[in-house]
């Protein structure tokens, strides 16, 4: 976005915007109604950045939430392994089996 | 603070583990000692801050919600625990409570988010975040129930090599 001097000397406002994958540059205006563009291009603009800020540490609050229930999850496996195998099973195939006795 | 890389008592245990179920059984003491007290506290605090984190995310400045969800996590302790549970199975069913309360922050934030003009990835995000919450959750009532089912006292017979465990009602 921004404005663009034209070869007959006036002042253009241009905004760029992604159609199907290619960028394509659109004109605006000239004059006070593309400075109105411009001042509504900017809010839009600071909006969405404060959302994208917003987002970011929601997400990042979520991703820390996770990490909790996970390093808790990975303890509990853990232990749960240990137990198990004191308890004198093993693994076979994913599965928990207890060991057969030796006589 | 939520940890990313495993601590080396982690990775000893995991050693031991491996060890013994390989049939070493000089692994064995060193496994029952490395299980002390400290371990089991650490894991125990873990879940407490882990539930604590997600009643404030859930109740934000909301008393009555703060005192409800409490409420709900003292009652489902007092449902699902049995008077034969040892400290594994204590420590298991803290874990589901949390993925529990894990879940329903998860739906409550998806919901809460709709008609909110999130983009689609933010959407897909909340949605992936409440399916692995199920699964969370759904992993820890297994492990629960796997472990109250294998840990029960047992007799092993063998009758012409065939070998049979008769679990103990208790």
């Amino acid at each position: 976005m921004g404005w663009e001097r034209r070869e007959r000397g006036g002042l253009y406002y241009t905004r760029s915007r992604r159609v199907g994958g290619r960028v394509v540059r659109e004109y605006v205006g000239a004059g006070e109604l593309a400075r109105l563009a411009e001042l509504l291009d900017a809010e839009e603009r600071e909006e969405r950045e404060e959302q994208a800020a917003e987002w970011k540490a929601e997400r990042r609050r979520l991703d820390d939430l996770d990490a909790q229930l996970n390093d808790m999850a990975d303890e509990c496996r853990r232990l749960v392994a240990a137990q198990l195998v004191l308890a004198g099973y093993h693994r076979h195939k994913g599965q928990w089996r207890l060991r057969r006795a030796e006589d | 603070v939520p940890r990313t890389r495993k601590t080396d008592k982690q990775a000893d245990i995991e050693r031991l583990i491996e060890r013994a179920e390989r049939g070493d059984e000089s692994a064995l003491p060193a496994l029952r000692e490395s299980l002390e007290p400290e371990v089991w506290q650490q894991v125990g605090n873990l879940a407490m801050q882990a539930r604590a984190a997600l009643t404030r995310a859930l109740s934000g400045d909301s008393v009555f919600i703060r005192e409800a969800v409490n409420q709900r996590l003292r009652d489902m302790r007092e449902e699902l625990e049995l008077p034969t549970d040892g400290e594994l199975e204590r420590l298991l069913l803290d874990q589901v409570r949390s993925s529990w309360l894990a879940l329903h922050h998860a739906e409550a934030v998806r919901n809460q988010s709709l008609g909110t003009g999130l983009t689609i990835p933010q959407a897909e995000f909340n949605e992936r975040r409440v399916t692995q919450c199920q699964k969370r959750y759904l992993a820890a009532i297994k492990t629960l129930a796997q472990v109250r089912r294998l840990m029960r006292p047992f007799i092993q017979v063998n009758i012409a090599e065939k070998q049979t465990n008769l679990t103990l009602n208790r």
